[in-house]
């Protein structure tokens, strides 16, 4: 599946591509039409330009004839001599503009015959004759010739004219289809690419967007310390690799911290248990041997008495009353022998600041749990004394649900800091080490309080 | 009283005298507890045996019947509160038995346990062990009857610093004497010990029962258990 979101997104790309560059081709196409439609509008205007004008010309022949012939002035002549100048020439053009078409060609062709004939047989003939004798070229028969020779110019003329309308009409139909395609065919193309485009949005955001912003949430979790977070594995090709990449991640994290956390328990565990034994070892082993010793001086004193015996005997003593305090400093005999509220009245009793405790159980604890309140307590009651010149401190410890739950607060100065006091660093760490929170709140000039929450279940 | 009686009452105190107290020891430590009998014995006491843990010397003692037991608090399997827990035994089927109980740190709370189960009864540092004639006295006066509780336990319940502290009241004569009334001594004791006479020590004890609100009473244990659980109450707040 490797590629797989790559390959989709190039899919869809290129579909995209192909709607919108067909959508294009089509426009391209109507823009071309139009183009020869227009083309053809005005090539039509040409020619009807041109054979109005050669009409015009044929009118200018006919009436200036017949004006001479009637008024035997020559001035009356010149609009035809203009007009039999100008004629070849407008002719010639004519046939030129209508050159691409075989039919018009012809009808051209013969519009410029007839007007050849025209002047040469006819117009021409009569205007000598007119001359000669104006009388015989007014005759009816010369005049109905005339006419009827203009009428069959202008019949072909009007064929040409119409002819070449025709054909603007049908070039003007065919790019009105185009064009009406074209409009059909871009907005065919413009509702495609937004479907398209729609689709392809709504895609990316469920197959990317929506599994990369759940990860990126869950990571902010996962940097929170919440390492049991997981995420859905349900994205396609590199998403699903990230996904499970991330679950991976966060399962190792929990494990790796979930060793640490027991390796710190083990090691606070381990070290408390040597300190126990170094105790047991002291009282039990070199305390007894000690007072056997002693008793052996005495015994021997007994029999013989003498002054330096009982100079080393009494060394002995104070040696002793030495050891119960380095002892009691290693490991509280009364923690392991009577549990916490014992041993929070002995520390409360020792304590330089008057405490006061109150214990809301009997029963015995988990050893690394009584060690903590203890160790917990002794220090509240060390900083107390040493640095918040505090007149009391209350001790509250109590158990609920399954939590143990101890409160120590001093009516002290306040503003002590845990991250600079290694002592408080150090309760900390043993707390979280058996799963516990450690909090501490000390405002200035209102007191520390802290407090512990350490789990039973152990 | 008659003359024949106060004869029978004399010989009968040195028949007393004569015929040595006999003792039990139970401690795990071999040669402390050989030093303690051999000691026990030059001083005129009568060794009945000794004891390695407490089961043994709960036998030794049904066996035997002690007036005195001296035992370890913390012995074999669990080295906890062993010795404690066979003095608890050992007074309740033989209340008569004094028990003085030995211990390698000094506890409130296990030596009010022990006075609680009445009079002959001793809670001692071990090490006192070797202050021999303080030690023997001890004895003869928890044989007797007496209480005896360590000096050292004493003064950290009276050097307990307090929110409200009742003892201040007292003055510094009267501290020392609520402290010698606490380890267990009688008013001739508590004068013998300060040079005074009896008579003083009575008054200055009225005084601090009368400023700390305890009740009179003759009976020497009973004031100790009194002075020693009002020390502690007061401690904790369980007053």
């Amino acid at each position: 599946m490797i590629g797989g979101v790559a390959r989709r997104v190039l899919l869809a790309s290129g579909l995209l591509m192909v709607l919108v560059g067909s959508g294009f081709v089509v426009l391209l196409i109507s823009v071309q039409g139009l183009r020869a439609s227009e083309h053809q509008a005005r090539h039509t205007a040409a020619v009807l330009t041109s054979a109005h004008q050669v009409e015009r010309l044929v009118n200018d022949l006919a009436s200036g004839q017949r004006d001479f012939v009637i008024t035997g002035q020559e001035k009356f002549l010149q609009p035809w001599q203009a007009a039999q100048a100008q004629l070849p020439a407008q002719t010639a053009a004519l046939q030129q503009l209508v050159a691409g078409s075989p039919d018009q060609l012809t009808r051209a062709q013969q519009v410029s015959r007839s007007v050849t004939s025209y002047l040469r047989d006819y117009s021409m003939p009569e205007i000598g004759a007119a001359r000669l004798d104006p009388d015989t070229a007014r005759t009816e028969a010369a005049t109905a010739e005339g006419a009827q020779r203009v009428a069959q110019i202008r019949s072909v003329l009007d064929q040409l004219i119409g002819s070449e309308q025709q054909l603007s009409v049908t070039e003007q139909r065919h790019s009105d289809a185009v064009a009406d395609q074209a409009v059909v065919a871009a907005a065919i193309g413009l509702a495609g690419s937004v479907v398209l485009i729609l689709g392809f949005t709504i895609y990316l955001t469920r197959a990317i967007v929506r599994p990369v912003r759940v990860t990126a949430e869950m990571a902010n979790q996962l940097a929170a310390g919440d390492l049991g977070v997981r995420v859905p594995e349900t994205g396609v090709g590199e998403i699903r690799t990230l996904e499970r990449t991330f679950n991976t991640m966060a399962t190792s994290l929990g494990a790796a911290s979930a060793d640490v956390a027991a390796s710190r328990a083990r090691i606070v565990r381990s070290a408390d248990a040597t300190r126990r034994q170094i105790e047991r070892d002291l009282h039990d082993g070199i305390q007894q041997r000690l007072v056997s010793l002693t008793l052996d001086v005495r015994a021997i004193q007994a029999g013989a008495p003498m002054a330096e015996l009982d100079k080393v005997a009494d060394g002995l003593s104070s040696t002793l009353d030495e050891l119960r305090e380095i002892a009691r400093g290693i490991h509280p005999a009364i923690l392991s022998e009577g549990g916490i509220g014992p041993a929070l009245r002995m520390l409360a009793r020792r304590s330089k600041v008057p405490a006061e405790v109150t214990v809301g159980f009997t029963t015995r604890l988990p050893a690394p749990i009584e060690a903590a309140t203890y160790y917990v307590v002794s220090e509240a009651l060390t900083n107390a004394a040493k640095h918040a010149d505090a007149s009391v401190v209350l001790i509250d410890a109590d158990i609920t649900n399954d939590l143990l739950e101890l409160i120590v607060r001093d009516d002290g100065r306040g503003g002590a800091d845990p991250a600079t006091g290694s002592g408080l660093i150090g309760l900390g760490d043993r707390v979280q080490a058996l799963g516990g929170t450690f909090v501490v709140e000390s405002p200035t000039g209102a007191g520390t309080t802290l407090s512990v929450a350490l789990p039973i279940t152990l | 009283m008659p003359h024949w009686k106060l004869i029978r009452l004399i010989g009968a105190i040195e028949r007393h005298d004569v015929s040595r107290t006999r003792v039990a020891i139970a401690d795990d430590d071999v040669l402390l507890r050989e030093g303690l009998a051999s000691l026990l014995e030059r001083s005129g006491f009568a060794v009945l045996g000794t004891a390695g843990n407490a089961e043994q010397l709960l036998d030794l003692v049904r066996r035997e019947g002690p007036e005195l037991v001296i035992v370890d608090i913390r012995m074999p399997p669990g080295l906890s509160t062993e010795g404690l827990d066979a003095a608890d035994v050992i007074r309740r089927e033989h209340p008569e038995t004094a028990v003085l109980l030995l211990s390698a740190h000094v506890e409130v709370e296990h030596a009010l346990q022990l006075m609680a189960t009445g009079q002959g009864v001793g809670y001692l540092l071990k090490s006192r062990v070797t202050d021999v004639d303080e030690f023997l006295e001890s004895l003869r006066r928890v044989a007797r009857g007496g209480s005896v509780v360590d000096p050292a336990l004493v003064r950290e319940l009276v050097d307990a610093r307090r929110r409200h502290d009742p003892l201040a009241a007292l003055s510094q004569r009267e501290r020392e004497v609520l402290s010698l009334v606490a380890e267990g001594r009688s008013n001739a004791g508590v004068a013998r010990r300060l040079w005074v006479a009896e008579g003083t020590v009575e008054k200055h004890v009225r005084s601090i029962l009368t400023k700390l609100d305890l009740p009179e009473t003759d009976d020497d244990h009973r004031r100790v258990l009194a002075v020693l659980t009002y020390l502690d109450g007061v401690r904790h707040g369980a007053t």
